[in-house]
């Protein structure tokens, strides 16, 4: 590590961390990038396709570690640690990091917090049957089914249906998630529209309340997986799930008709909500920043990504975001870090 | 434990086996049941239906009465009477300026006797108690819908996956099998002014308990019970299918693993037989 | 139909007053219609009444068929996210339409429960065999279900023994409270 004066400590080494990272790296400070996973990438690395343009997230992050690869000589990339301790000190943090065998004692100047996001559990619903009935899996679990079947396309028997619900855990307040959590109507459009493309003959069911599709590209990715593809949009939301035939049966109301409908399907795909992670609970009561009533980190009064003294954040453990939204908040936090730094070295002058 | 019981209309009629059967096994267990002080009727689903008034006058009545015997818990065997009596108790609380009555009458604990038998007495005290375990006899515990919904009055167990009866069931040496329509509607009060809605709902019911590979339905709710019971010749001719699913209190159930027979039960008054469970 | 004029608020504001709920917080999803027990034979689904309560639709709502066969699961109320007491409502318009004197389009079942309030009001319970009997001259049947009768009969299901509650006023007065004259 090169003995430069300032150090950021990103926590988090999923896009929006390594963004954060590169960014202050090749502006020529030094940074500790740490990561609990033993391997970088967070969500990306468990994606099969993105929207809206159907690109390859493995491509992204092995073009995101050939640059981090670049920039050895200033940014540590630290696996499988987390923060153990923290201390406010002059300008900065004594911070305890710590993996399986050691500990590693150093002051940091400022600290990015890129923790991300998690998944709601959905075996809340009864109604759903997830944790009881095999076929139902959450969309996380449906999209390393994806990528199991693009692997082995040719030896995988086609399923006759599935159906996709959305809003599981979001926009419900019996369950005390009101919020949208954003991401997930363009995700399921992305999932079905997979699944045509490996199996074209099987039927795919999309259970809405409403389509969001608020960005670059996002409305007419989601009109030519309903209207290229031909998956079925039905709007309601889905009631029941019951198995029936060794099958799963859908209970939902068609609500454009107005009348209760069923369907058979073999696999039911539950677009879970966001919610943050539990190590961001930990990290905020450490670094003293404020969250929202969902445990999301806020930001300050116009400093969308500082959250405390010295401490900025991007990604997914603020909210809800996709792959380029994540990057961009990194490469806010990156610039947060560098403008501080530089000031920093000016008042040393 | 001396516990103020609230029968019911119906196991002072048709469901008289509920009532002995639930009084026997009470009575195994150390449990005094004080049946309430002329107890009026709940009101059913008749009262709420047409006099939302008068279905939560009745019910303070019956909390009133309770407490007047210096009891702080009402058990009551009968699904519908708990969701009007507990209905009232939350809705009392809730609207307080709506309605005159004792104010003492918000703590009594009103619970259905599959709650009172789970959480109150207990599980292990019930099976350390077992004679005559029941052999691996698959059956399917069917709740219904007002033991667990709404949940926000209930406040017990879940309402789309329920467990405790299924415990219950489990630790008298049955075995519940998994099945799909655990809090799914029998049809309710339509028995006779709509019968065809019990023979269509209740019908599904059989239909998915046969599916599941049960040989008894057991229930905790007399309505449950007298639909599926009694209309089960008459849903067989409807589907063509034979169903033969006795329909069984869960307290006679568990009168027979405590070692007492199926007559003292009152098992011999359904109308489909158990007779071939227990031979 | 004219949006305008039916949203003027008034059906709603009834509603949400009488039962306790707040019609604004309906995200519209259906999830009540599609768990709803006999919704695949109601005239208007729960979603639906929600929304023609919203349009002040008082007259289709008082004469709907579903009135008279929701079976009160509790379903609806139970999955809504945000938790509206949809059961409550439907007693509210039921009762409304029986007070209006609006004929019941199942009529069997609205004499059914009256029956039921009647032995209540006389004895304070209500006993099987006595209701089957004044159901059976109320619908002009006297052998309706009697094959059934039967078969109970010889399983000694039916009880002739009629209990009463002693203090029967207590509940007689609570068969005319004035509160309900209030809208």
């Amino acid at each position: 590590m090169q003995n430069t004066a300032k150090t950021a400590l990103v926590i988090g080494a999923g896009p929006a961390g390594i963004e954060a990272a590169l960014k202050i790296g090749q502006a020529g400070y030094s940074v500790i990038l740490i990561e609990k996973e033993k391997q970088i990438g967070g969500m990306v690395g468990k994606l099969c396709s993105s929207f809206p343009r159907w690109e390859n997230p493995q491509e992204m992050l092995d073009l995101k570690t050939r640059e981090l690869g670049k920039f050895l000589s200033n940014i540590t990339l630290l696996t499988n640690t987390t923060l153990k301790f923290c201390e406010p000190v002059e300008k900065g943090y004594l911070v305890i990091l710590e993996d399986s065998d050691k500990e590693l004692n150093v002051k940091v100047d400022a600290v990015v917090l890129a923790t991300g996001f998690d998944l709601f559990d959905a075996s809340v619903y009864g109604e759903y049957g997830y944790g009881i009935y095999p076929g139902v899996m959450d969309a996380l679990e449906f999209e390393n089914q994806l990528k199991d079947w693009s692997a082995h396309k040719s030896q995988t028997e086609a399923p006759g249906a599935i159906a996709f619900f959305k809003c599981v855990g979001s926009r419900d307040r019996s369950k005390g998630n009101p919020y949208c959590s954003k991401i997930c109507c363009m995700y399921t459009a992305k999932q079905a529209g997979l699944v045509k493309e490996l199996f074209p003959e099987t039927k795919c069911y999309v259970f809405y309340m409403d389509y969001r599709s608020a960005g670059k590209g996002y409305e007419e990715f989601v009109r030519s997986v309903i209207e290229e593809k031909h998956v079925h949009y039905i709007r309601g939301r889905a009631s029941k799930v019951l198995p029936q035939n060794n099958r799963l049966l859908v209970r939902a109301e068609d609500t454009l008709m107005g009348i209760p409908i069923e369907v058979e399907v073999d696999k039911v795909v539950l677009a879970t909500g966001v919610i943050p992670r539990k190590e961001t609970a930990r990290l905020v009561e450490a670094f003293g920043i404020n969250t929202d009533q969902y445990g999301f980190i806020e930001s300050e009064f116009g400093s969308p990504a500082k959250a405390g003294k010295r401490v900025f954040f991007a990604g997914g453990c603020n909210f809800a975001i996709e792959l380029p939204g994540a990057q961009y908040q990194g490469a806010a936090a990156a610039a947060e870090v560098i403008n501080l730094f530089y000031q920093d070295e000016q008042e040393e002058r | 434990m001396d516990i103020a019981y609230f029968p019911g209309c119906s196991l002072h009629g048709m469901a008289k086996e509920y009532d002995v059967s639930t009084r026997i096994i009470c009575r195994h267990l150390g449990i005094s049941l004080k049946e309430v002080k002329d107890w009026n009727c709940c009101g059913a689903t008749a009262a709420h239906s047409l006099d939302h008034l008068l279905s939560i006058s009745l019910n303070v009545r019956n909390l009133a009465l309770t407490r007047d015997m210096q009891l702080n818990c009402l058990m009551t065997p009968c699904a519908g009477c708990f969701s009007r009596l507990k209905g009232t108790s939350y809705e009392i609380k809730r609207n307080s300026q709506d309605f005159t009555y004792p104010d003492s009458i918000k703590d009594i604990s009103v619970e259905h006797l599959l709650q009172f038998l789970v959480d109150r007495v207990g599980v292990e005290t019930i099976k350390n108690k077992v004679q005559n375990p029941l052999k691996g006899l698959k059956v399917a515990a069917y709740y219904g819908c007002l033991i667990t919904r709404p949940h926000c009055i209930t406040q017990f167990d879940d309402p789309e996956q329920p467990v405790s009866m299924d415990k219950l069931l489990k630790a008298l040496g049955a075995e519940p099998v998994s099945w799909s329509h655990k809090t799914e509607c029998c049809g309710g009060g339509f028995a006779v002014s709509d019968t065809a809605i019990v023979l269509d709902l209740g019908g599904q019911v059989l239909e998915a308990a046969r599916e599941a590979g049960a040989r008894a339905i057991v229930t905790a709710c007399p309505m449950c019970q007298t639909n599926l019971d009694t209309r089960q010749k008459a849903i067989e001719k409807e589907r063509g299918i034979d169903f033969n699913l006795p329909i069984i209190y869960l307290s006679q159930l568990i009168g027979l693993a405590l070692g007492y027979s199926p007559r003292e039960l009152g098992l011999n008054r359904l109308l489909v037989s158990p007779a071939n469970l227990f031979s | 139909m004219a949006l305008d004029s039916c949203t003027n608020y008034s059906l709603q504001e009834e509603i949400q007053r009488n039962c306790d709920v707040n019609l604004d917080t309906c995200y519209e999803c259906g999830k009540c219609s599609g768990g709803c027990s006999n919704g695949h034979i109601f005239d208007f689904t729960p979603r639906k009444i929600i929304q023609l309560i919203k349009l002040g639709q008082e007259n289709t709502l008082l004469h709907m068929d579903a009135l008279w066969i929701c079976v009160a699961c509790n379903i609806c109320w139970d999955r809504c996210p945000s938790s509206i007491n949809i059961p409550r409502i439907m007693d509210y318009l039921r009762e409304k339409a029986h007070q209006q004197g609006i004929t019941a389009t199942r009529p069997q079942v609205e004499t059914f429960h009256r029956l039921m309030l009647d032995s209540i009001y006389k004895r304070g319970r209500v006993a099987e065999v006595p209701m089957m009997i004044q159901y059976n001259l109320a619908i002009g049947n006297l052998f309706n279900e009697s094959g059934m009768a039967a078969r109970m009969l010889l399983k000694g299901k039916l009880r002739p023994v009629l209990t009463s509650v002693k203090q029967i006023q207590t509940v007689r007065q609570m068969f005319n409270n004035p509160k309900k004259k209030e809208g």
